[in-house]
């Protein structure tokens, strides 16, 4: 099952003009991993995702779209509500 | 040329990676310097063929599992999750290699078709593809 999940972390950031680094820094994960997140490489776990969400003082849903979500059987939650 | 400024969270990051790299280079240096010096020691006829008095293979297998523990409990400490998830998918990798050669191996031994699986190839094997996946994982 494929299921992408694009993210605004890169935009995000640059609106702060803050580095990779600078972010990473303050996530307190590495360069690397903030750069595999922005690429989408990897999905970030639910507890960084939420660091994340409050890093940018906003929701999850606002950073990381799951643009396969409403299209897998048995992942119909988008819209459900 | 100057370098920029970095910020506290930059510095922090930093130096975190670079704990994470001197970590990394002694739990190499002690593993190379424990691989070498077992090839020096058990120096025979063929490759790690000779015998080795007991004292130096009970230092060695202590040296090991101690660099294995304090090694995987420091990383786990200093690493993110991006990193735990490449390593263990470096490793599942490495372990699929193991299972898929190991067995068919060990059975055309005993069918005698084929020699002895060797100890230091399948450590090798296990090895090797544990970390070529744990690399193309990290920067693919």
């Amino acid at each position: 099952m494929s299921w992408d999940v694009k993210n605004r972390l890169k935009v995000l950031r640059a609106e702060r003009d803050w580095s990779q680094a600078e972010l990473g820094g303050r996530l307190g994960v590495s360069r690397q991993a903030v750069n595999a997140i922005e690429t989408g490489k990897y999905d970030p776990s639910l507890p960084l995702a939420f660091k994340i969400a409050r890093l940018f003082d906003t929701r999850i849903e606002e950073i990381f779209d799951d643009e396969g979500g409403g299209t897998e059987a048995g992942g119909g939650a988008r819209g459900a509500a | 040329v100057a370098r920029p400024e970095l910020s506290g969270a930059e510095e922090a990051e930093r130096q975190k990676r670079r704990k994470w790299w001197t970590m990394l280079g002694v739990s190499g240096l002690a593993g190379a310097g424990t691989g070498l010096g077992f090839v020096v020691a058990a120096k025979g006829d063929g490759f790690m063929s000779g015998p080795i008095p007991a004292w130096l293979a009970i230092a060695f297998a202590a040296l090991y599992v101690a660099t294995m523990i304090v090694g995987t409990i420091a990383m786990k400490r200093m690493t993110d999750e991006v990193e735990i998830h490449n390593n263990l998918w470096g490793m599942a990798i490495g372990g699929s290699a193991v299972l898929l050669v190991y067995p068919p191996w060990w059975m055309l031994w005993r069918g005698e078709v084929a020699p002895e699986p060797g100890h230091e190839a399948l450590f090798l094997l296990l090895f090797a593809s544990a970390i070529l996946a744990y690399l193309w994982k990290k920067y693919r």
